[in-house]
């Protein structure tokens, strides 16, 4: 049984967004629902500043607190160590989302892809209405579909439950790599499995010193990120006053 | 009771019900919540009627399961609002879950149990403490204050009161990432709170009615006496934890806290504080006030008011200062305004509670009393 675990390279990551954008097509996430995110933060005071950039997603801890106080086991371990989720238990009741440390997951407050049923052109007068768009285009639900997540999780998932991050189990089972790893265009992230010592993720932890979010907590994330990016450079010297 | 009294309850639960079946058909979306602030007023509903049912089962239970046979006056309205509380609020945490169909996964909570899980105990205990309350005023209601069957199911609805507050603590107490839920600490403050709530529950409800009834009997007097006392000492108690909980809320040197010490310094914590605990506890301690009929009315009702917001209080403290990644493209304290279809729920849930003890007051003799 692997381990699995994603490496994120801050060094090579180039802060384009990919993975998000990614991650929302594969998955059919609806609006204001990110699997894949970011925390951005803007360091120093001026002139003296630089842009922090890190890229998010289900930290698919091995102590998962949100695993351990889901009362129907809709949040649950699988395959390869993966905090999946099952839709048709969730009760919606977003204990998760209280013991989730990293804001991961999310609640869908309302009917997923709904703008796609609105009847008012786009422009008045000038462009068709979404709902048109969607039935010329023959599709049942929103112009990017993918069906592919049906294979072991629900396509698109209803409102009232929550949704989150599953490493895209459906991809993984079929030896594939999840889809934020795939399209990312700086090879920033690295998937496999942490007990195989000739993956590539255990390579390079036993190069780098990783860094895992919150570890104080002790819920063991398997997202690790290596060489903080950074172009600055200053003298060196003895220190100064 | 005036046919304006339940008029106004009626229109309060059709008002109420048209906020819920909205909620059913639609989902959260109608609600001010989002993925900051989450737990919000539906769950502040349903904390602060179930730890109100608390409270008064422990009331109710005080003549039969120990003995202080002085209080049983009040033993059965309590047992009634007991499960008016109660079950409004497990109504109100059912409507902070989602549309129907969310609900219908609550059969799950039965076929795929996690034992490891607070909620899960907590919803599994909450619905046989529910069964047993219903169960002890039945027999209440019978007239079999002394029966082993009413002794057994007045112990169970005790023991499950316990348990299940016990599991509601520790759905907070065990929130390792939101430190500003105060830990296990919150289980202390839910028990005093829960005791407090609960008096002033009873001392108003009876006052009321016997206002409306032209007085009360030497006995009912000569109990709600004595409640008066140790309601203000119970809103001593609460008075202490409440500071102390401001004490570890302001010297704690976590950046969690910082939604708390945000909260302090709004108007609900004020209401919770003053309205809550601080006024209605002035009120008790004047013997004048203590003893008057209206000086226990205007401290209950002060205290039910500042025990809601405190529910509030609670919630938001942990919930206000974004976690995570959801700190992004966010402000470092984010804020919140009920939206009319939560105030909704909020007024189905008093409306129906209030509709159920009238129902009580008119038809079950609620004032009724062991001969010896």
């Amino acid at each position: 049984m692997p381990r699995y675990a994603m490496v994120i390279d801050l060094q090579r990551c180039g802060g384009c967004g990919a993975c998000i954008t990614g991650c929302k097509n594969e998955n059919n996430l609806p609006e204001g629902v990110r699997w894949s995110n970011k925390m951005t933060e803007t360091l120093g005071t001026f002139p003296n500043v630089r842009y922090y950039y890190r890229p998010t997603l289900c930290n698919h801890c091995e102590n998962a607190p949100c695993v351990r106080g889901c009362p129907t086991r809709a949040l649950h371990k699988v395959e390869g160590g993966i905090t999946a989720h099952d839709p048709r238990k969730c009760i919606g009741c977003r204990y998760c989302m209280v013991n989730c440390p990293y804001g991961v997951i999310n609640y869908t407050w309302n009917k997923p892809h709904a703008e796609w049923e609105d009847d008012s052109e786009v422009i008045p007068e000038c462009t068709m209405s979404p709902r048109e768009q969607a039935r010329l285009m023959n599709v049942q639900s929103w112009p990017l579909f993918n069906p592919d997540p049906d294979f072991n999780y629900q396509s698109i998932r209803p409102a009232g439950i929550v949704e989150k991050c599953h490493f895209c189990r459906h991809r993984v089972v079929n030896g594939e790599l999840p889809y934020c790893v795939e399209v990312c265009p700086c090879d920033a992230r690295i998937f496999g499995d942490l007990d195989d010592p000739g993956s590539l993720v255990s390579r390079v932890l036993g190069m780098f010193r990783a860094e895992k979010l919150r570890p104080e907590l002790g819920t063991e994330p398997r997202v690790f990120y290596i060489r903080e990016f950074c172009p600055c450079v200053y003298e060196p010297g003895k220190g100064m006053i | 009771m005036s046919k304006i009294w339940f008029g106004l309850l009626a229109a309060g639960v059709v008002l109420g019900a048209f906020a819920a079946l909205t909620v059913v058909s639609r989902g959260l979306g109608v609600y001010n919540l989002n993925d900051v602030t989450f737990w919000a007023l539906p769950m502040s509903g349903y904390l602060f009627f179930a730890l109100t049912a608390a409270g008064l089962t422990l009331l109710s239970s005080l003549p039969s399961i120990f003995g202080l046979k002085e209080y049983y006056p009040f033993a059965k309205r309590a047992a009634l609002l007991a499960f008016a509380t109660l079950l409004v609020g497990i109504m109100c945490k059912a409507l902070d879950l989602g549309p129907m169909t969310t609900l219908m996964n609550t059969v799950w909570i039965g076929l795929s149990p996690n034992p490891s899980s607070p909620i899960w105990w907590m919803a599994v205990l909450y619905g046989i403490y529910l069964t047993f309350v219903v169960i002890k005023f039945y027999f209440l209601n019978k007239g079999e204050w002394h029966s082993s069957w009413s002794w057994t199911a007045g112990l169970l609805a005790l023991g499950l009161m316990i348990m299940s507050y016990t599991a509601l603590s520790i759905v907070f107490g065990t929130a390792d990432a939101r430190p500003a839920f105060f830990g296990h600490f919150t289980a202390l403050y839910f028990a005093v709170t829960a005791l407090a709530s609960g008096m002033a529950a009873i001392v108003l409800a009876s006052f009321v009615q016997s206002a409306i009834r032209g007085g009360m009997s030497f006995q009912e007097e000569q109990a709600f006496d004595k409640v008066a006392k140790l309601f203000a000492i119970i809103l001593a108690l609460a008075l202490f934890t409440f500071l102390l909980r401001h004490i570890i809320g302001y010297t704690s040197l976590q950046a969690d806290f910082l939604g708390f010490r945000h909260i302090a310094g709004t108007g609900i914590y004020r209401t919770e504080m003053l309205i809550g605990l601080v006024i209605p506890l002035i009120l008790m301690l004047i013997p004048a006030v203590r003893k008057s009929a209206a000086g226990k009315v205007a401290a209950s009702v002060l205290a039910l008011t500042g025990m809601f917001a405190g529910r509030l209080v609670m919630l938001l403290s942990a919930q206000v200062k974004p976690i995570g990644v959801m700190t992004e493209n966010r402000p470092e304290i984010v804020t919140y305004f009920p939206s009319l279809y939560e105030w909704g729920i909020i007024i189905l849930a008093l409306s129906l509670c209030l509709l159920i003890y009238s129902l009580g007051v008119k038809f079950l003799k609620l004032e009724a009393a062991p001969q010896s």
